[in-house]
């Protein structure tokens, strides 16, 4: 009795490389929608010629046309180009809102993970304090005490966020802390500043990237909160969160004035979100 | 004797930049009932891809592009595995008796009570001191020896014919590593057991197995008795991989084999191992393989074995 | 050979160590429950001579690499004393102590650096010590690769591009940079492929002979220590229970844990047959240990007595040992490939 198994499979399923390529493409995409936002930030409103602050009030409330593409707002001003110019305010915000958490966070997180003991528990609980306070009445205290504007949202957004980068390196530097070459660092008489900085810091580093391009999406949303709440950047200044809170008033007559400059978030949100996605999913930074 | 697997051909690709490569080319050979046989080679050289194609349990975007193989006259011909490491061939969320009566039940449609006595005269049959006290156990609750014993019960479970091990003794204690390879000399014996052992230490394959067959770069490259592998090896790289266990004992010093071997991507024309072997001329280059039988049930590929004679070693 | 200035080597002397951890379990709510003492380390001592090489064997959980870490300053021992010369080592060394006794990791692919280049890494080492003349750094890593009989193409790799042998070489040579008096090799060799393993431990013993550097070398593998050390010690559950020169250990085991050991290694016999070395069951958890001798439970000659004290090492008529009735057999060098 013979049985004989015989099936060439061909099936070359590239799991991880596939993973990589889609990630790749993900930047690809996430990272092109960026520059283009970008570039049209100076170009539109340069090459149009006109003025994202310049009212003609004899062109009020105009529908979106050839002429004006997303319609003009109570002022006359043109939407699109205001939309557009927008991003040279919203985009650098919302970059730094990530960003200055994230350094703050991960200087907090390394002594906390690496010192351990006392300093650890109230670095956390700190963090846990903080935290615990909803943070549109915590921005709204902000705002009261150093006045509406941009200091008012990066103090607050530093102050929120930097407690989940702490924790993002501090539950990596528990796990790198205990590996053999963080270990053989130390025994070659290396102090801890510098086993933190050159053999912690840079292998807890690429998760943190990952989350800072996530968390770029929240910090755009939340300046467009500061601003829908009349909290955040002041007129003229053209902002999204700002032209759809002047917009609410028109809502029932000229949709235009809110929707494309959510849209616009809605744009950056999902490109910063791809970045993220595609950093991740390449697994190296 | 009777042949318990005859494995004619095994060819397994795995994947290279954008395309593919094989790793195993040349994999043929016999076990027969109530047989040891020891499949040794270093990390890389293909005998964990060559079990794993026997089991079809290949990795992802590896590929089997070949795989022939047939039973022998053995009644209820099956196959089953063990692997390097036992917990993780175990639900962590079933009960150690639950995970044997699982294979039983899979095996013969037995009542899931049936199936469940099953498994406590398994676990006694592996030698798991007080299995009704331990039926109930959860497998991390196990030490690393009685955890490998559950999963040979497991394998038994399905009461293979050929049972195959991939380095199932590596992650574990000098004298647990004993204790089961005692176990399944002892199973091999009492159920007439093919066993196929993939391990990278020939002593450890040299304790268990009646036959050895050595794995260089994708290839059988020698296979024979263990007596004769060990003590006569007709292969230059079984003569190097000898010499190094035995200089690692302190007991004999030797020039330890230079370079590694070659990655699947740069195997090339005739023997593999002649970039590294000392004996190698231009015929080694150029001449394909073939194992040659030089004497009885031992065969080498090495083309100048005749010339070498005992040089070899 | 060596452009650095050679240092005076001085002998460890290890002295009562223990190391024992409080083994605590999440209770409720989130109050922690004390369950008990490991004892990783019991009263380990013993010394090293300057350029000697010490094994140190023994199961998993033993507290070999407990030992280990605690002798290299990574663990902090619940109490005795690591003495290099005169100096007591604590487990808070300054630069220049920690210098002193450098470690070699197991696992190759976690012992390095992931995203340093061998070149940095130990740049970094030689230039925090002050090794060489900051112009002589490049020579002196040259230098190394040669001991480690690695290209020097190496110096510009990442642990990635290596394969694990080289990785286990890089290793050496990092713990080589610092000039240490001391190298305690963790199971350097266990994960390595067996022809590596070989050419491994020549390097070790060429570096041993060259640099007059004393050695730990831990192990699971009774062979692997034969080759390499002078004297071996046994450990079980915390514990040495035999200790003396390799050769006279092996071929005289006095303490039935030793014997087994030997039994249970496997070798080039053909004719050994598996399951030879008639050892039941596993160590039990180091966690609250039994009382008198903790190999009782396993032991085949145990009697009654061996539950009322913890027996400690004495001198027998060859070598120390711990054992209330040691055997006095002759093992048949046979059972040794």
């Amino acid at each position: 009795m013979t049985t004989t198994v015989a099936d060439p499979l061909t099936s070359t399923v590239p799991g991880r490389a596939r993973s990589r390529r889609a990630g790749s493409r993900k930047l690809l995409i996430g990272f092109g929608v960026l520059l283009a936002l970008v570039v049209a930030a100076f170009l539109v409103p340069a090459v149009s010629g006109i003025d994202p602050t310049a009212q003609h009030l004899e062109q009020r409330l105009v529908a979106p046309s050839g002429a004006h593409l997303f319609g003009t707002d109570d002022l006359g001003r043109d939407v699109f180009v205001r939309s557009m110019a927008a991003a040279r305010v919203d985009l650098p915000l919302a970059v730094l809102g990530a960003l200055i958490p994230a350094i703050i966070g991960c200087v907090l997180g390394l002594i906390a993970g690496y010192a351990g003991r006392l300093v650890d528990t109230v670095v956390m609980r700190l963090g846990d304090i903080l935290q615990s306070l909803p943070s549109y009445i915590f921005l709204i205290i902000v705002a009261f005490i150093v006045g509406p504007g941009v200091a008012a949202f990066l103090i607050a957004a530093a102050v929120i966020s930097w407690v989940i980068y702490a924790r993002l390196i501090r539950s990596q530097v528990l796990v790198l802390r205990e590996l053999d070459y963080v270990h053989a660092a130390r025994l070659s008489g290396l102090g801890a500043p510098r086993v933190l900085l050159r053999h912690v810091l840079p292998n807890a580093l690429p998760q943190v990237i990952v989350y800072l391009a996530a968390d770029a999406v929240l910090s755009l949303t939340f300046l467009a909160g500061l601003s829908f709440l009349g909290l955040g950047i002041p007129e003229p200044t053209p902002e999204w969160g700002l032209m759809i809170r002047s917009g609410t008033l028109f809502l029932g007559t000229s949709w235009w004035l809110s929707t494309f400059p959510g849209l616009m978030i809605v744009l950056t949100g999902g490109a910063l979100a791809l970045v993220s996605d595609g950093l991740d999913e390449r697994g190296r930074v | 004797m009777t042949v318990a697997l005859d494995v004619q051909a095994v060819q397994v690709a795995i994947p290279h930049h954008r395309t593919s490569v094989l790793a195993v080319t040349d994999v043929a050979f016999t076990i027969e009932q109530g047989e040891a046989l020891g499949l040794v080679g270093e990390s890389g050289s293909g005998k964990s891809l060559t079990l794993r194609a026997l089991m079809g349990i290949l990795p992802p975007r590896t590929s089997q592009e070949a795989l022939r193989l047939s039973y022998g006259e053995a009644a209820g011909h099956r196959m089953a595995m063990i692997f390097q490491e036992p917990l993780a061939a175990m639900s962590p969320t079933k009960r150690v008796q639950d995970l044997i009566a699982e294979g039983v039940m899979a095996t013969r449609s037995v009542p899931r009570r049936a199936a469940r006595a099953r498994a406590l005269e398994l676990m006694a049959e592996v030698g798991i001191p007080q299995p009704a006290q331990r039926a109930r156990a959860w497998p991390h609750e196990l030490s690393g020896g009685l955890r490998q014993r559950v999963v040979i019960a497991m394998a038994l479970a399905t009461d293979p014919t050929v049972l195959l091990c991939d380095e199932p003794t590596t992650a574990l204690d000098v004298t647990v590593q004993d204790q089961i390879l005692g176990l399944l000399d002892q199973l091999r014996r009492d159920r007439g057991m093919a066993i196929l052992f993939v391990s990278h230490d020939l002593a450890v394959v040299a304790t268990l197995c009646q036959r050895i067959a050595v794995m260089y770069a994708g290839q059988i490259i020698e296979v024979g008795s263990t007596h004769d592998v060990l003590r006569t090896p007709k292969h230059p790289y079984t003569a190097a991989l000898l010499q190094a266990s035995r200089s690692r004992s302190g007991v004999q010093t030797s020039r330890p084999i230079g370079g590694s071997p070659p990655a699947p991507e740069t195997f090339a024309e005739g023997c593999r191992f002649a970039d590294r072997c000392r004996a190698a001329k231009d015929v080694c280059r150029t001449a394909p393989y073939r194992l040659a039988t030089v004497a009885q049930q031992h065969a080498t590929a090495c083309v100048r074995v005749d010339e070498l004679g005992r040089d070899v070693l | 050979m060596t452009a650095a200035p050679s240092r005076a080597i001085e002998a460890l002397t290890v002295d009562g160590l223990s190391v024992s951890f409080t083994v605590a379990a999440a209770g409720w709510p989130r109050r922690k429950r004390q369950v008990g003492t490991l004892a990783a380390v019991s009263d380990v001592s013993f010394t090293l001579a300057p350029g000697e090489g010490l094994g140190v064997v023994g199961e998993s959980g033993c507290g070999k690499s407990t030992l280990a870490r605690a002798i290299a300053g990574l663990a902090q021992p619940t109490s005795g004393v690591v003495r290099l010369g005169n100096q007591t080592l604590s487990s808070r060394r300054s630069r220049s102590t920690s210098r002193r006794i450098q470690m070699v990791f197991q696992d190759p692919a976690s012992s390095l650096n992931p995203r340093m280049t061998v070149r940095s890494m130990l740049t970094e080492i030689l230039r925090v010590h002050e090794i060489v003349d900051r112009s002589q750094v490049g020579q002196r890593l040259e230098e190394l690769m040669r001991m480690v009989e690695l290209p020097p193409g190496v110096l510009d790799q990442r642990p990635r591009a290596l394969s694990g042998g080289q990785r286990q070489r890089v290793g050496i040579a990092r713990a080589l940079a610092p000039l240490p008096e001391l190298i305690i090799l963790d199971e350097a060799i266990a994960s390595l492929d067996v022809s590596v393993q070989a050419a491994v431990l020549q390097l070790l013993r060429t570096l041993q002979g060259e640099l007059g550097l004393a050695m730990i070398f831990i192990s699971h593998d009774l062979s692997a220590v034969r080759g390499l050390c002078a004297r071996v010690a046994v450990m079980y559950l915390g514990r040495i229970v035999e200790v003396g020169p390799v050769e006279e250990v092996l071929a005289r085991p006095a303490h039935p844990y030793t014997r087994a050991l030997i039994a249970a290694e496997p070798s080039l016999d053909e004719t050994r047959l598996p399951g030879a070395a008639g050892l039941a069951g596993e160590p039990p958890s180091a966690i609250n240990l039994p009382t008198g001798c903790a190999f009782r439970n396993r032991c085949p000659v145990a009697q009654d007595s061996c539950a009322d004290s913890v027996p400690t090492l004495n001198p027998d008529a060859h070598h120390d040992q711990a054992c209330f009735f040691p055997i006095d057999t002759v093992v048949p060098a046979a059972s040794q490939a």
